[in-house]
């Protein structure tokens, strides 16, 4: 691959897109029957653009075209396959990050059911998302003994106390309080000015945050490694408190493509799950060419014709395309479905989401394991098909609360962090208390 | 454990605010709750009622809203937090059981809900009754104390309601003229100092109130510890312990009167000693006579006398006193057969380590550089403080004084040998501090405020400390590295568990403690401090003592070995654990009782011998004896010779709706809940300005809510007499409280108080004010409150403030804005405050025709403790100046003279402390536009009265204080400046009578003499009714 010329890339391109002389066409052939790197790519890319032509095509809105026109000074031709295929990719990695989000903010919900407990209470609760538990009581069994030399007194005894005579409802939510981690965050200013925020309370009186409180798969989801793992990560943290991602969320955009029927048919489909899960798009994900070419200056400039070309003649780009998990990706229907959704192009057009594609904690965030693993979690899919989820994806308080200052300052707090790693807390969460609670 | 009656009662409600509210809420609420409930001047039901009231009044509004209301068919349960939401299932299951059980043995059913109110101010749980105006239970969520076990039970809630409802059927039962006059009243009367006849309606509507706290707690234990299935004070160790060493040191048990009189004051159990004494004896009376005959004497049936004593003469066919006296002759027989059984086998001997007996003591600690011991002690007559013991000679030398110690372990106590520093807590009843003291410099300072941890532990391998926190019932094991002002989280253990008595071995490689389950049941256990620093937490069980429970194991310094206590023979003994062989040995056969061992060296250990005045610091040498007898507990007897008491196991109801108990819940609404207490005649005293007396009689009606956060009192009277004008004989006042709030409006003021003199208090006219009072800090012993008033009278003839002064107009405004700091302390067994400071100052104005009178006064203090036990220098000094208008002008002047008392009274019995008093000249004598004023005075130590008078009334004590004082008026007008000298001595008598009120005699002489003022002398006499 290294040993193709800018030239010689160029004349693949040309070929694909029907541009080529009949004499250039035979030297690319000549050139794909010679050179294994020349045969992949060519390969690579035919299969990306027979993708893309079974994608739909919509008017994008004039404004929009308008000013990406301006932007990119691209002709339609290659603007569109340039364009798509940064789209494609980046997408699918937004988008998991984008329901991930939507999965996390589920802990700063929780912050504050208020009609059976106060905020902090349900504050805490919500945080106790993540882990499991390890501490173990009673101590271990042991025979009481006698003492020599000494004669035990007696005392009578009748019926003594034991578990069952205690009955309690919820204990679990209350011991999370006894953390300091977590006074420190209820008392933070943050956590205060989150918990008073309109948009928040809103959102927490809502019925699909609600329904989706009491909904198995999300519980089982914050119970999981792979969930505990990731809200510990640094690039998570770090893309919480991304201003693109941010804007990102709170665009109209994604709550059209929350509530389109297309996005809850991939949700609960198997076309998602299996990409999720597909040995490609987790290699994809970890192919060190595929994030060097995301960080590519040149890539995210695609400005110019001068910048594509420099994309073209990039050895990361040209790794990627002949690379065996892109290639399958291409080939997944699911992948396909996805880029012919409207909601997606419409996201694809996002300012805010092309700033985000460039954010380096969200590239590293793709390339955690546990964040994959998260994305292929059988509960996670279930819960990202669920109405009550969906329906708070799109809900405005929601939204707003996504993008206030106060929030993403809270979620990305050390002390936030902190609890994310509390193994009691995802005790709790796993226990029937905190359904009960919310 | 559960204080039962007037002392427990009315710390009632408020405390809850704060418990869960911390978060929500910050300290300043939680804190002017909590002082003014546990204030030791509020040690009888109606004044911590009244307090109740006064504190919930100056919390901070925001804490109502986090009430909480929840109504049963049998409570109405109001907590102050949704944070204690979660026991609220546990609270009414096993109040539900306990009601039952109660019903059905005294075949009573309480009218209504009872009312219940839940909180977490204390770091001990705790809990308390009273049935007036309505059946009242406070309940402390907190863990139980574990201290020497005195007070074993298993899950708190069911102990709590077990006891409380105790208290409950025992005080609220009725016969059908207590129906009638509680008909008559419309409802049970609540005590009250303004009206003092409300004393005899209280005994007419709840008679079996009014009895001395052992007879309430006394049943109340009794009854518990079989409901605990054996788990309680009748089957007690600590109280086998107590009454064993009074017999073997052949000391007097106290008798009925002086139980009361002395043996709750001066002893170092004090208030513990009603339980020790109260539930012995109703043993012996069940032992003896049968449970059905003992229960007959509480059981207010129709027949039975509505005074305890006397209806003991009917059960019992003797008096009280008699039989009192026949069992303290058992009790020293039962006590002679206990220890001629320890001495079947050779006792140990400790050599006491000094003179000293230490009274409550601390854990102890080795401080070998100093080749002494470091503990904190508290004894009846001085202030609880740090003191180093040297083991060699066994000097005794008072490092510092500890403010809020508490209890039998006085603090949480720690130490860092090569920082030479002592760790410890403050505020110990409440949400205890974390402080430091460097013992090179003397120097303490606050590590963190309201830690809430105790059960301190040091780690010399990291210099972190250990302990156990107590927050929202749960206790959890936290680590609090250096510089520890923070803790951190290591676990929480599931609720009703407990961890106390913590140890870290010397190497730092494990943490050991007594490990307390829902049965009652306590375990030593070890845990790895590698696994806990992984927030893994297996305990390991290093022995179990079957029933009887490990205290205070300690590790040798080579960490081989483990010293502690158990009452494994039925004796507090030393025990030495080898944790290589894992075998347990006992290392003394202790006559009275060992405990906290602090391991010296391979021969020898501290240990504290319990004794009649409090522990000694003692040395026995760390070798196993022959062998080590058992004794015998008169809990046992019973269950053995009254059976029935095995079956008094509350049965267990249906399974409690948790859904339905949450789909109740609400928001508490003061509205909603406010009702009619009660109502009753009342006869006030009313003079007018040409001093024509008239005696007046009326109706007072009180109304509240159900926490007393707001509440109204409205009273109307009349006077009959024609030397009265005819716009003067009606009488009218009311108060309306509301949380920070205090309305106040009256028509032609009258007084009870009145009709004795000379103090008068009524005014003519009419009157409204407002008043809001706050809080700037509360904590500890220290309080900075401010007050806002505003006022407007009209038709008035004399000056408002200052009696027979008259008024230069008929109307006026004031206003004013008090700020006031206090930091008083008291040590174990004190009358009254006996050291700290106070200051104040206040702005004042008031308007009249246009004039604006301000004034501007400032006043302080400050007392000492003497050496001698008890007796305090006291150092007061006041100032005051008017600031503008015309200086002659009655509004603009301060007034002077008199002791301040009146004939019968019900305010403070030393009113010449006050700036306006000045003994020896009468009453307003003399006045000032501008003054100054000091006084200096000592209190001797009081005289204890073991038995003079019966139960039904009998003399407490006796105090004599003597003062010398200066004043200074017109300061810097050369004509008008005068000044003038008083001194003088008061005695005072305290009387108790029916057991609940505090009566007061005083006596008082002074002489006084000034410029242009012959001398003059002057005799006080003052009857405080309560």
């Amino acid at each position: 691959m290294n040993m193709l010329t800018e030239y010689q890339i160029e004349l693949i391109h040309r070929e694909l897109d029907g541009e080529n002389t009949p004499e250039a066409s035979a030297d690319v052939r000549e050139l794909v029957a010679a050179h294994p790197e020349a045969q992949t790519l060519f390969n690579n890319l035919q299969s990306l653009d027979a993708l893309f032509r079974e994608v739909p095509y919509r008017e994008a809105p004039s404004s929009v075209s308008q000013a990406i026109s301006r932007a990119m000074s691209l002709s339609p031709g290659k603007s569109r396959s340039a364009q798509q295929t940064q789209g494609t990719t980046n997408t699918i990695t937004h988008w998991a990050a984008q329901q991930w989000n939507g999965v996390s903010n589920f802990m700063g919900e929780l912050m504050s059911t208020k009609k059976i407990l106060i905020g902090v209470t349900t504050a805490v609760a919500a945080i106790a998302i993540i882990g499991y538990a390890t501490g173990s009581f009673p101590p271990s069994a042991f025979e009481a003994g006698t003492i020599g030399g000494v004669q035990k007194a007696e005392r009578y005894q009748g019926v003594k106390k034991s578990e069952g005579d205690v009955t309690l409802t919820n204990p679990e939510i209350q011991t999370l309080l006894q953390n300091d981690k977590i006074i420190a965050l209820v008392k933070s200013d943050v956590f205060r000015e989150v918990t008073q925020n309109d948009a928040y309370r809103e959102l927490m009186s809502s019925n699909a945050f609600r329904e989706l409180m009491s909904n198995d798969a999300l519980r089982e989801l914050m119970s999981g490694n792979a969930f505990r793992e990731l809200m510990s990560n640094n690039a998570y943290r770090e893309l919480m408190s991304n201003n693109a991602y941010r804007e990102l969320m709170s665009s109209d955009a994604s709550r059209e493509l929350f509530s389109s029927n297309a996005f809850r048919e991939l949700m609960s489909g198997n076309a998602f799950r299996e990409l999720m899960s597909s040995n490609a798009f987790r290699n994809l994900m970890s192919n060190d060419a595929y994030r060097e070419l995301m960080s590519n200056s040149a890539y995210r400039e695609l400005a110019s014709n001068q910048a594509y070309r420099e994309l073209m003649s990039n050895n990361a780009y040209r790794e990627l395309m002949s690379s065996k998990a892109f290639r399958e990706l291409m080939s997944n229907s699911a992948y396909r479905e996805l880029m012919s959704n409207s909601a997606y192009r419409e996201l694809m057009s996002n300012s805010a989401y092309r700033e985000l594609m460039s954010n380096n904690a969200y590239r590293e965030l793709m390339s955690n394991s546990a964040y994959r693993e998260l994305m292929s979690n059988n509960a996670y899919r279930e819960l990202m098909s669920n109405n009550a989820y969906r329906e708070l994806m799109s809900n405005t308080a929601y939204r707003e609360l996504m993008s206030n200052d106060a929030y993403r300052e809270l979620m990305s707090s050390d002390a936030y962090r902190e609890l994310s790693r509390n193994l009691e807390m995802s005790q709790a969460f796993r226990d029937q208390a905190m359904r009960e609670t919310m | 454990m559960t204080a039962g009656q007037a002392g427990a009662c009315p710390s009632v409600g408020l405390e809850d605010l704060e418990s869960a509210l911390f978060i929500s809420f910050g300290e300043r609420g939680r804190r002017v709750i909590c002082r003014t409930l546990l204030s030791p001047h509020l040690a009888c039901a109606p004044l911590r009622l009244l307090a109740l009231a006064c504190c919930i009044a100056a919390a901070p509004a925001r804490l109502s809203a986090q009430f909480q209301e929840l109504e049963t068919p049998t409570v109405r349960l109001i907590y102050t937090s949704p944070s204690q939401s979660y026991l609220i299932p546990q609270v009414v299951t096993t109040f539900d059981n306990a009601l039952r059980f109660h019903q059905k043995l005294f075949g009573y059913v309480p009218p209504g809900r009872t009312n219940m109110m839940l909180h977490d101010l204390w770091h001990y749980g705790n809990a308390g009754a009273r049935p007036f105006p309505e059946n009242h239970v406070t309940v402390g969520i907190a863990p139980y104390g574990h201290d020497y076990e005195s007070a074993p039970a298993p899950e708190r809630m069911g102990s709590s309601m077990n006891h409380e409802l105790a208290h409950i059927f025992t005080t609220d039962k009725t016969t059908a003229s207590d129906r009638f006059f509680r008909s008559i009243f419309l409802g049970k009367v609540t005590p009250s100092a303004e009206a003092p006849l409300t004393v005899a309606y209280s005994y007419l509507t709840v008679p079996r109130w009014y009895a001395p706290r052992w007879y309430l707690e006394g049943i109340a234990t009794y009854l518990e510890t079989w409901m605990n299935g054996g788990l309680g004070r009748a089957i007690g160790p600590y109280d086998e312990m107590v009454f064993r060493t009074l017999v073997r040191d052949s000391v007097r048990m106290y008798d009925v009167v002086g139980l009361e009189s002395e043996g709750t004051t001066i002893d170092f159990q004090v208030g513990s000693n009603s339980y020790l004494y109260g539930t012995r004896f109703i043993s012996y009376l069940a032992l003896r006579y049968g449970n059905e005959r003992m229960l007959a004497w509480f059981n207010r049936s129709e027949g039975s006398r509505r005074y305890f004593a006397s209806d003991f003469n009917r059960v019992f066919g003797r008096s009280l006193e008699e039989e009192w006296s026949r069992w303290i002759e058992w009790e020293r027989e039962w006590q002679k057969e206990n220890l001629a059984a320890i001495r079947r086998h050779p006792t140990t001997e400790a050599r006491p380590l000094t003179s000293r007996v230490l009274g409550s003591a601390s854990r102890a600690w080795h401080d070998s550089a100093k080749g002494s011991i470091l503990v904190a002690v508290r004894h009846p007559g001085q202030e609880a403080h740090f003191a180093s013991i040297e083991i060699a000679s066994g000097r005794f030398t008072r490092i510092k004084d500890i403010p809020g110690a508490s209890g039998l372990s006085v603090t949480s106590l720690a130490f860092d040998p090569s920082a030479r520093t002592l760790f410890y807590t403050t505020n110990n009843a409440d949400w205890r501090h974390l402080r430091a003291l460097d013992l090179a410099t003397g120097d303490t300072r606050m590590l963190i405020r309201d830690a809430r941890i105790g059960d301190l532990a040091f780690n010399r391998a990291d210099s972190s400390l250990w302990g156990v926190r107590h927050d929202n019932g749960f206790s959890t094991l936290v680590r609090i590295p250096f510089p520890y002002t923070e803790w951190n989280q290591v676990h929480t253990l599931p609720y009703g568990r407990d961890l106390f008595n913590l140890d870290v071995a010397p190497d730092g490689s494990a943490l050991i403690g007594s490990l307390s389950e829902v049965s009652g049941d306590q375990k030593l256990v070890r845990m790895s401090m590698p696994s806990l620093l992984r927030g893994t937490v297996t305990p390991e069980v290093l022995y179990d003592f079957a029933e009887w429970a490990p205290s205070n194991f300690v590790f040798s310094s080579d960490g081989r070995f483990l010293y502690g206590s158990s009452y494994y023979s039925g004796v507090s003994n030393i025990y030495r654990y080898d944790v290589a062989r894992a075998v347990m040995e006992p290392l003394s056969n202790a006559q009275t009782g060992f405990f906290k061992p602090l391991p010296l060296t391979a021969d020898s250990l501290v240990v504290f011998a319990y004794s009649r005045q409090g522990f000694v610091p003692s040395m026995i040498p760390n070798a196993v004896p022959d062998s080590v007898s058992a004794i015998r507990f008169l809990g046992n007897e019973i269950a053995e010779k009254r059976k029935e008491v095995q079956g008094w196991v509350p049965a267990k109801g249906t399974e409690v709706d948790r859904s339905a108990l949450s789909a109740a819940t609400g928001k508490y609404s003061a509205l909603r809940n406010f009702k009619l207490n009660n109502a009753y005649p009342v006869v006030e005293g009313y003079q007018d300005v040409d001093g024509n007396f008239g005696v007046a009689g009326g109706v007072r009606a009180n109304f509240s809510d159900r926490i007393g956060a707001t509440a109204l009192e409205v009273t109307t009277s009349y006077s009959p007499t024609k030397e009265l004008d005819d716009n003067e004989r009606l009488h009218m006042r009311a108060v309306f409280r509301h949380w920070n709030w205090n309305v106040t409006g009256a028509l032609n003021r009258a007084d009870f108080y009145d009709l004795f003199g000379p103090t008068r208090t009524s005014r003519k006219g009419y009157s409204l004010a407002a008043q809001y009072q706050g809080n700037l800090m509360f904590d500890g012993p220290t309080s900075l409150n401010y007050t806002l008033r505003a006022a407007g009278y009209g038709g008035l003839e004399t000056v408002p403030e200052f009696q027979d002064v008259e008024a230069s107009y008929d109307r006026l405004g004031t206003v004013s804005g008090d700020l006031a700091y206090k930091s008083l302390r008291r040590s174990l067994g004190a009358i009254e405050d006996e050291l700290g400071s106070t200051w104040g100052a206040s702005v004042r104005g008031n308007y009249a025709r246009t004039t604006f009178y301000p004034r501007l006064v400032i006043d302080g203090s400050h007392g000492f403790l003497l050496p001698l036990d008890h007796s305090s220098i006291w150092i007061r000094s006041a100032a005051g100046t008017s600031l503008g208008g015309n200086r002659n002008d009655p509004f603009a002047r301060s007034y002077f003279g008199g002791f301040g008392n009146n004939w019968v009274d019900h305010r403070g019995i030393k009113q010449f402390r006050n700036t306006e008093s000045f003994p020896g000249l009468d009453i307003n004598q003399v006045s000032g536009a501008n003054y100054a004023k000091a006084q200096i005075e000592w209190t001797s130590p009081p005289l204890r009265f073991r038995k003079v008078g019966v139960p039904s009334a009998y003399l407490r004590w006796a105090s004599l204080t003597t003062f010398a004082g200066g004043l200074l008026t017109d300061i810097g007008d050369g004509s008008a400046r005068r000044d003038y000298v008083s001194a003088g001595a008061q005695a005072d008598l305290r009387l108790i009578t029916i057991s609940q009120f505090e009566s007061t005699f005083s006596l008082g002489f002074a002489t006084a003499a000034g410029k242009n003022i012959p001398r003059n002398s002057a005799l006080m006499v003052s009857f405080k009714l309560m």
